[in-house]
């Protein structure tokens, strides 16, 4: 599973999206390279992304992300991504996690979808070696992530998910 | 005696008159006979030479290299080589304004496109943000455009005088797309004034362009006579190319400026089977 596969090869892009929660728009996309010759895929970077708008770039940053998903409570304010806040609902106060869009949009993530997303999490990696991911991490721009959502159809406006 | 005076009178009188019949008759006759040698012998038609003008005709055009997109020879091809309309202000002002758009790099959004706005983290730790979406090139858009307007001129059999000023309108609508002539225009302007702004410093020298502006006012205010232009550039836009862009934000915007574009001191006598080599 592991050979090393020359970087600057053609190797098709193929980008797949893992839809962690639907109502908060909050999805999981993985980054494959598929080698030309041997047909195999292998995993290049794995990246979050809420309504539209990139949260992580690379595979700490993702970790990060699921860590504080996972941990929930006993997070704090030093969270990076999402911050634990309390709020109303029905004169109840409640406890979730909440992230703010670049748009000013605020997301709220409650203690089960958190699960949820950790259990997602867990089973959309299975399978997949980590090992090139970590010696071989691509580094990407702007410009070649656009070119891979876009060759893989995420800028249509009608793609199915 | 007085008998005799008349008598000799009437005689001489009688003679002379016979005398006079007589010479009358002789000339009639001459005049028949020479009447009768014109008929018999008419004269020869004149040999007339015609000379042809066998040199080649030249007219003055710009040269196709001032072009760079296929579809804007194209065009020029079209509208001015085949249709011949390269009367003056006309030429230069239409002359102008493709060279505009041949020049320009500046894009249409798609309407069939989602926006994501990236983040990413590059190797040195610094955040590197933009946003990708599709788009269409204008430039393309507005050849593709032109032409089938044209076209549609054609078949309609529209005046040669509003056809002229219906196709420079097309143009004008839509050069508040192109990025770099903004710096031209005070900030802050609508579309139509922004439109209005730059179409009367590039057609200051066309003398009907208040008919174009007119037509301009009249695509805006949708009439009804001319919605075609807005069906045919809806349906131009359904089949054109989609690019993947990044809208970067630190992005500095490029300009150029309208005072080196084509004069009419740029154009020379071509032959018209030549069109294609200068």
């Amino acid at each position: 599973m592991d050979e090393i596969i020359d970087a600057y090869e053609e190797n098709r892009i193929i980008v797949s999206c893992v839809v962690l929660n639907h109502d908060k728009k909050i999805k999981l996309l993985r980054g494959f390279e598929e080698d030309a010759n041997t047909k195999k895929r292998y995993i290049r970077n794995i990246v979050i992304m809420i309504d539209g708008e990139f949260i992580t770039s690379n595979i700490a940053d993702t970790m990060l992300f699921k860590e504080e998903l996972a941990l929930f409570n006993f997070g704090d304010k030093q969270n990076k991504y999402l911050v634990p806040s309390s709020r109303t609902i029905e004169k109840e106060s409640v406890s979730s996690l909440s992230i703010t869009l670049s748009d000013g949009a605020v997301i709220h993530v409650t203690r089960s979808e958190a699960k949820a997303m950790v259990g997602l999490w867990n089973m959309s990696l299975q399978g997949y070696s980590f090992a090139r991911l970590l010696e071989f991490e691509k580094e990407q721009t702007l410009e070649t992530w656009t070119d891979a959502l876009e060759i893989n159809g995420y800028l249509q406006l009608d793609k199915p998910e | 005696m007085y008998f005799l005076l008349i008598g000799a009178v009437i005689i001489t009188v009688l003679i002379v008159y016979i005398y006079k019949k007589d010479v009358g008759d002789d000339e009639e006759k001459k005049l028949e006979d020479s009447a009768k040698d014109e008929i018999i012998e008419p004269e020869k038609p004149k040999e007339i030479m015609l000379y042809f003008n066998t040199d080649s005709v030249r007219i003055s055009f710009y040269s196709l290299h001032l072009f760079k997109c296929y579809g804007a020879k194209n065009i020029y091809k079209k509208i001015v080589v085949e249709k011949l309309y390269i009367d003056e202000p006309f030429h230069t002002s239409l002359v102008k304004l493709l060279q505009i758009y041949d020049k320009t790099e500046s894009w249409i959004k798609s309407k069939n496109t989602k926006e994501i706005r990236l983040k990413i983290r590059k190797k040195n730790g610094k955040f590197e943000e933009g946003v990708s979406f599709k788009i269409h090139s204008l430039s393309d858009t507005a050849f593709d455009f032109l032409d089938n307007i044209f076209e549609y001129l054609n078949e309609k059999k529209y005046r040669e005088k509003d056809q002229k000023n219906i196709l420079l309108a097309v143009l004008v609508w839509k050069i508040d797309c192109v990025k770099e002539l903004k710096y031209l225009c005070p900030e802050n302007l609508l579309d139509a004034e922004l439109r209005e702004c730059l179409g009367g410093r590039i057609l200051k020298e066309y003398s009907s362009n208040h008919d174009v502006f007119k037509i301009l006012r009249m695509i805006e205010d949708k009439y009804e006579h001319i919605q075609f232009i807005q069906k045919i550039y809806d349906n131009t836009l359904r089949w054109q190319h989609e690019y993947p862009y990044v809208d970067k934000a630190e992005k500095d915007n490029e300009s150029f400026s309208i005072n080196h574009l084509p004069d009419k001191s740029m154009k020379r006598l071509i032959h018209l089977d030549d069109i294609c080599v200068y």
